[in-house]
């Protein structure tokens, strides 16, 4: 598959804390992956490892620390020079519909803004509008002069989907874009990802926490830890037969919807907010139930099992 | 023995802009009985009207909300009785002690400039008076470790702890003065399924152990399957379904509720799922006879035209629809 956007060696550190007492957080840590075209690419994990300030770097809302982000052939460093271009090919929606919409300007507006801001019509923009919403199953007329208010919260993402997809763009990075919208519409918009793909050859960064919707829609995924990548693979593999103790407790965490199958083993969880990024060696090992006395002290390394590229001690050499 | 009954319970809430009334019925027509010792869930979409069903269970209702009809009882000490009977002051008493409440999001609990030990403080201090306090904090901590929650959180301030942890303190807080009834709105929002296992985890070990009444509301149904013994679905402000857990996922009988089931996405199955067309209606103007119909793809004419009655089909089973025949 062609690639689209490379990231090498990403990096962000934050600094935390008052004058007196300073905390550097890593808040994303050496991750690097690819995305093909046409391919649904998950990031997820627990909120707070990272996946958002990753998507936020790659739009450019953040300045990395340290690594390289390589969009069609070209830095983002150097797309900085035509940022307008960059972000006509790379548009993003975010979780919270009512928030991305400005609330003082009909939602027409909006969309009218962005094909002059983008210089994409000059002639037709209504005709051209009405098109891209008829790919979200809205139409030029549910939106006409109406206050992103009094839109639904299902109806006013989908509109947010068909913003973005009004300058073309090869790149859609979606953050959380269900975990806002009633359980009965949900799937409607996680199958629109996939309708967006089949129809429009578009790449979709997905990032969530919900790993169901990642299953069902997405070709690979990373699950992230503390900054760190842990496991990355196709969906397939990586949900179905996990490797990282990690990625097991996420899937075993999921909430079935099958009375008889029901949690047994009961789990800890992190006492706070930064204890557990602060931590050497893995990240994981103060809640992991297969740790052992090297995972405490270094670092694992990021081996290869079975075209799944996993960050764990278990399948080094150098553990007994 | 219900330990909470509600007997056709309306409450609205009632606005007025510009001297323009507008009313959204958000609970519109609810019986409902709360059997004592069950986790009982609520599931709905947002705006279905079951938070305020929740705010209703805690009789807690204050302007705009108005309660327009029904009765609300409660079992206190054996005895059944209506909460507007009850004397000044009295409901003020059994909160936390009674009935407690665990809000969504932590954050807005916990006092932020306050350690959380203060905050415990505080409510044992509105319950208690003096020389018994000092006996409550050490109960306190106690209670903490009981949990699974170590003793040094109570030093802490709210925004050093982890999400799951502070929602952990929260529950811990509602839980201290052992009340028979504890009313939950969505506790688990805003966590990830890591930290919202440990925090249910930490429910149902309380449930176990203080042997009380666990009202949760959430709409999420991987948690009701997880978690409840009985549940009820609400959809624009009313009951459409309500049985044992069990028997809801395993042959639900309202097509909102099979929808519900049957939309979710499983690991391992990567059939296509859809949503139902349409949005869940606005409570200020719902659409004649069954709230669902314009939505139903079994919807027939009378539909349209009258309202189901939510009837007993199996036992202890409701169900409100014209579809299906007892």
């Amino acid at each position: 598959m062609e690639k689209l956007l490379e990231v090498k060696n990403l990096s962000k550190v934050f600094t935390v804390g008052t004058l007196l007492f300073r905390v550097k957080i890593t808040a994303v840590d050496n991750v690097s992956f690819q995305v093909g075209k046409g391919e649904i690419f998950t990031l997820a994990g627990e909120s707070g490892c990272g996946k958002t300030t990753t998507a936020r770097m790659i739009l450019g809302f953040e300045e990395p620390t340290a690594g390289e982000i390589i969009f069609e052939g070209k830095s983002v460093r150097e797309w900085k020079k035509n940022r307008r271009d960059f972000l006509k090919r790379v548009q993003a929606v975010f979780q919270n519909p009512f928030e991305s919409f400005n609330p003082l300007l009909t939602v027409d507006d909006i969309f009218f803004e962005t094909v002059r801001n983008h210089k994409i019509r000059t002639k037709g923009a209504e005709s051209y509008i009405d098109e891209i919403l008829k790919i979200v199953g809205l139409s030029f007329e549910e939106i006409r002069g109406r206050y992103p208010s009094e839109l639904s919260g299902g109806q006013l993402q989908r509109a947010s989907i068909a913003r973005a997809l009004l300058s073309e763009p090869s790149l859609l990075i979606a953050d959380e874009p269900v975990s806002m919208v009633d359980a009965s519409l949900r799937m409607s918009i996680v199958n629109l990802f996939g309708e967006l793909k089949q129809k429009m050859n578009l790449s979709v960064i997905y990032i969530t926490h919900d790993l169901a919707t990642a299953y069902y829609v997405s070709d690979k995924i990373a699950i992230m830890f503390k900054g760190n990548v842990v496991e990355m693979g196709p969906v397939e593999e990586v949900l179905t037969r996990s490797k990282h103790p990690y990625t097991r407790l996420l899937c075993e965490s999921i909430p079935e919807p099958d009375p008889e199958k029901r949690w047994e083993r009961e789990i800890s969880i992190a006492d706070t907010e930064y204890a557990e990024y602060l931590r050497t060696g893995c990240k994981f090992a103060g809640r992991c139930p297969e740790a052992q006395e090297i995972c405490r002290t270094v670092v694992p390394p990021e081996i290869s099992v079975d075209g799944v590229l996993v960050k764990c001690h278990i399948y080094g050499e150098k553990r007994g | 023995m219900n330990i909470m009954t509600l007997k056709n319970v309306k409450a609205f809430y009632v606005l007025e802009y510009w001297g323009e009334k507008r009313t959204i019925r958000a609970v519109n027509g609810v019986s409902l009985e709360v059997p004592e010792g069950e986790i009982f869930g609520i599931a709905g979409e947002s705006g279905c009207g079951k938070s305020t069903l929740l705010k209703v269970l805690l009789s807690s209702i204050e302007p705009p909300l108005r309660l327009v009809e029904g009765k609300i009882l409660y079992r206190v000490n054996g005895e059944e009785r209506d909460v507007s009977s009850f004397k000044e002051g009295e409901l003020r008493r059994l909160r936390w002690s009674f009935v407690s409440y665990i809000p969504q999001g932590s954050m807005h609990v916990l006092n932020p400039v306050k350690r959380v030990r203060d905050t415990f403080l505080e409510v044992l201090e509105s319950h208690l008076k003096g020389e018994e306090r000092r006996k409550w904090l050490s109960l306190a901590v106690e209670h903490l470790k009981e949990l699974g929650l170590p003793p040094e959180v109570l030093t802490a301030f709210p925004h050093q702890l982890s999400g799951g942890m502070r929602q952990r303190v929260t529950i811990a807080l509602a839980t201290v003065l052992r009340p028979r009834v504890i009313l939950a709105d969505e506790p688990t929002t805003a966590l990830d399924v890591v930290a919202q296992r440990a925090v249910l985890q930490l429910l149902k070990r309380i449930h176990r152990e203080q042997g009380c009444t666990i009202v949760l509301v959430t709409h999420d149904m991987g948690i009701h399957a997880q978690l409840t013994t009985r549940m009820a679905i609400m959809y624009a402000g009313k009951i459409v379904e309500e049985g044992p857990t069990w028997e809801v996922f395993k042959s639900p009988l309202h097509p909102y509720t099979r929808h519900l089931i049957q939309s979710l996405p499983r690991i391992g199955d990567k059939s296509p799922r859809r949503g139902i067309p349409g949005n869940p209606p606005s409570l200020v103007s719902l659409p004649p006879g069954c709230a669902f119909h314009p939505r139903c793809p079994h919807a027939s004419s009378r539909c349209a035209e009258e309202e189901p009655p939510l009837v007993e089909v199996r036992e202890g089973h409701r169900v409100s629809c014209w579809l299906v025949r007892v």
